[in-house]
């Protein structure tokens, strides 16, 4: 039980390190933004809270420093350079790091943690003023109902030092609280923004804000330098009292902060009454408001006209009713009990395979079927079919995720690699809400690792470079990524200085990569950067140079069943765009057949399928192209291209498939038809079977290949360009 | 700042907080003294703080008791809007500050007006 705490432990603080990441490296561009220094300082103060809750002792005491660091920050007694955010950072990958090592870090993490930590203190000691010496102003309310002093964590006594701290970190249940906000009066004079911070309080979740204005004096009477307003909220929320206060942490000594749980987290309990509420607030007492009840009138009217509460008061308690309705039927809605859960992503992977056995299963049902000609079992197998289409899509659609999530990692590969290569780059995303399967996001990591090294290293130029050249001193690095049918479409550009495509022939024929004096088009040469071993750099750097890393994209995206397109133009800069298909678990298929064997072509490739004369396509007349909707197109023989034996029937058709930016056909014998393809990997003895991708099995338990299309369309253009120079 | 009819229009640029709050308490009290309603202009605000909102308030209180009226223009920036919807001045974001005196809570008007 204790592991899986940990566990969720370690997950947590995962993602708030990366919040954290995020946090610094706009700091960084934003030194002053409260919102950020509070984002940090928050991510910073939960992992310490956590960390020592769940037993990692190392961690909670390292982060107690860095929470300190922090905490000057967001006083506004230290002022963020790049050195403190440098320092930051490495303090947050050393908490990456012990957390690596399940928080019992070995000698040299711990030699890394002093030496971290002594950094850290040497600011923190030094920039240290000494306290205010006022005591934090906030208190915690015994609540009224029943034992929510105890669940609050509030003393008796309601003083904050008296109460059990609640984990501030973990996700809670939700709760309502009554908060009162008072500022001091001389609050606004040093600049403190206390509508920002109104607002970030209401920001913790549902509230309703009631700014008491009729404390705003006129204008004759008012110094207007002075607060005259105070609040009251009514907040549902899942974050603790803590987090309330962590927003006024620093205006401490300016303003009081009163909260008060009202009602209890699971939200059935009663609408209270007005009167209750009004009892509640201290404003009557029950035996006033059981007189004016017995005068027939709105409860409300009637301790208004007797002056027993003003307006304000009153608008405040129907305010308080008005927003615990409201969460009511929020609540009541279906789905919203729970917005979100964490799931272990071994259990969705297996949840995608028993799906991919049911579409086998089905299959083999649906020909049972209409093998047998029953059909009140072809009647339950059609049912069986729809179900299993709605949960194969519905499974999928739980693997997909954002890609944002990746490119934020690489906005920290950016700014440590330019600023290693002295380089002044900036990166911008777009389109992070793009959704793809969670493992193909994983296997995009390295391949757009490299790509923006790459550009980083090669494509933008130094600052003296880029000014002489005309351009802004900052180069910029833009990915972005968009859905485009059944695929994804991600662009690395930079705005750096372009291939240089002489350069590029010229190495490669040095190298031997191409012959001397073939001739090759614009795109080609690009392509010859994905050769394995290429690279135009003059020198080794820690970066790149050695020629290692964009063979390795190619052949990753090759792998995803995606391509690698180039457009570079010199001086202007180089877009890099890979098209990957939007998962790799279950795909829409073209079943066709070549003799006795079966395969299947992605449906999403698939342009139109043609009949055409044997006679037209057996290659003897010289080159294999058709003419297609007005194009000519070079085509290849499965059967020849796979060695399967037997003839071609007299009337094979042509599958015209979309690969490579261009339309290619696959002579085939026989399209059956579409199919759900679950794939199944094939197995180390058969992974470098050339144009093949994958397999899967059909209904009647026989195995079909999957064909790689690229590579077959890759045939087919040496194909096309080897008889052109032939001939 | 300029006069029209019996109307003074104000056109506040810039944040609307402390650091304009004390040339901008004058400017409302000169023109309450001086003229009928008042206008405010507030497309070209970039920002509001509490004593910014405070003293539309206390002008508003001051122009009622006067029998004068504030009334408001201007597309409001989206930010400005929310902060203020966030801290229960107004019961949701609007973007037309024409109706702006009629929105914010507890909005002081004339007498005669209500």
């Amino acid at each position: 039980m204790i592991d899986k705490f940990r566990t969720a432990f370690k997950e947590e603080a995962e993602e708030l390190l990366g919040q954290l990441e995020n946090a610094l490296l706009e700091i960084e561009s934003s030194p002053e933004d409260p919102e950020l220094i509070n984002a940090a300082f928050r991510a910073v103060h939960t992992i310490k809270g956590s960390a020592g809750m769940f037993g990692f002792e190392a961690i909670a005491q390292f982060a107690h420093g860095f929470e300190n660091l922090m905490d000057l920050i967001r006083n506004g007694k230290l002022s963020v350079d790049k050195e403190i955010v440098n320092l930051c950072l490495r303090a947050r990958d050393h908490i990456k790091q012990m957390l690596g090592e399940d928080g019992k870090p070995g000698t040299e993490l711990t030699i890394v943690s002093e030496s971290l930590s002594a950094e850290i203190r040497a600011i923190t000691e030094l920039k240290t003023v000494e306290p205010s010496g006022k005591i934090h102003a906030d208190k915690v309310l015994p609540p009224s109902a029943g034992n929510a002093a105890e669940k609050t964590g509030a003393g008796s006594d309601g003083v904050p030092g008296n109460r059990r701290e609640t984990d501030d970190s973990s996700p809670a249940e939700e709760m309502t609280y009554r908060i009162r906000l008072t500022p001091s009066p001389e609050i606004c004079r040093d600049g403190t923004k206390v509508l920002k911070l109104v607002q970030e309080l209401s920001g913790l979740g549902d509230c309703t804000s009631a700014p008491n204005v009729s404390l705003i004096p006129r204008l004759s009477a008012l110094d207007p330098e002075k607060a005259y307003c105070n609040w009251d909220f009514i907040l549902t929320t899942s974050k603790s009292v803590e987090s309330m206060r962590e927003i006024f942490l620093f205006v401490e000594d300016k303003c009081e902060l009163a909260v008060d749980r009202v009602y209890a987290a699971d939200g059935n309990e009663a609408v209270k009454k007005l009167g209750e509420i009004l009892v509640d607030r201290g404003l009557v007492s029950r035996d006033t408001v059981t007189d004016a009840l017995q005068s027939g009138k709105k409860l409300g009217e009637v301790l208004v006209e007797n002056k027993v509460v003003t307006e304000q008061q009153l608008g405040a308690a129907l305010a308080e009713q008005e927003h615990f309705k409201k969460v009511q039927e929020k609540r009541a809605e279906p789905g919203m009990s729970a917005a979100s859960i964490r799931v272990a992503s071994e259990k969705l992977d297996f949840l995608v395979d028993l799906v991919g056995e049911l579409v086998t299963l089905q299959a083999r049902l649906s020909r049972t079927g209409a093998v047998l000609g029953d059909s009140e079992l072809n009647s339950i197998a059609e049912q069986f079919d729809r179900l299993i289409s709605q949960l194969r899509d519905n499974t999928m659609s739980i693997r997909m995720l954002p890609i944002g999530s990746t490119f934020n990692r690489f906005r920290r590969v950016v700014r440590d690699l330019s600023m290693d290569l002295g380089k002044d780059v900036e990166l911008v995303t777009d389109g992070g809400e793009t959704e793809l399967d969670k493992t193909v996001i994983e296997r995009l990591n390295d391949p757009l690792i490299h790509i923006i090294r790459n550009s980083l290293d090669h494509g933008i130029e130094d600052p003296k470079m880029r000014v002489s050249a005309g351009k802004q001193r900052k180069g910029t690095i833009l990915l972005s990524a968009m859905h485009s049918g059944a695929h994804v479409l991600i662009k690395v550009s930079d705005d750096g200085a372009g291939i240089d495509v002489e350069a590029v022939r010229r190495k490669a024929v040095e190298r031997g990569i191409v012959p001397s004096g073939q001739e090759l088009s614009e795109q080609e040469i690009h392509q010859i950067i994905f050769q394995p071993g290429f690279s135009t750099a003059p020198t080794v750097t820690s970066v790149s140079g050695r020629g290692v890393g964009m063979d390795v994209v190619k052949r990753e995206i090759d792998t995803l069943g995606g391509t690698v397109l180039v457009s570079s133009e010199r001086g202007r800069g180089t877009t890099i765009t890979l098209k990957i298909p939007l998962t790799l678990a279950i795909i829409e298929g073209l079943l066709v057949a070549v003799g006795s064997e079966h395969f299947v072509i992605p449906l999403a490739s698939v342009e139109g399928c043609i009949e055409i004369d044997s006679s037209l396509v057996d290659g003897s007349g010289g080159r294999d192209i058709i003419q297609y909707r007005g194009e000519l197109l070079p085509f290849i023989h499965l059967r020849r291209f796979l060695s399967v034996p037997g003839e071609s029937p007299k009337i094979p058709q042509i599958v015209i498939v979309n690969a490579l930016d261009s339309k290619v056909g696959f002579v085939v014998d026989q399209v059956i038809g579409d199919n759900q393809t679950v794939i199944k990997p094939l197995g180390r003895m058969y992974k470098d079977v050339d144009g093949i991708s994958g397999a899967t099995i059909l209904g009647d338990g026989t195995v079909a290949l999957i064909i790689d299309v690229n590579r077959l369309a890759m045939a087919v253009h040496q194909d096309s360009a080897g008889r052109s120079k032939a001939g | 700042m300029e006069n029209a009819r019996l109307q003074t229009v104000l056109e506040i640029h810039g944040s609307l907080g402390i650091e304009s709050v004390r040339e901008l308490a004058s400017g409302f009290s000169r023109a309450i003294r001086e003229t009928g309603d008042i206008h405010v202009v507030l497309s070209n605000i970039s920002d509001i703080e509490l004593t910014g909102i405070q003293l539309l308030y206390a002008a508003a209180k001051e122009a009622a008791m006067a029998g004068k009226r504030i009334t408001f223009s201007g597309i409001l920036d989206s930010r400005i809007t929310i902060k203020l919807a966030s801290a229960g001045f107004l019961k949701e974001p609007l973007t037309d500050a024409a109706d702006l005196h009629k929105r914010l809570a507890g909005f002081p008007v004339p007498e005669e007006a209500k």
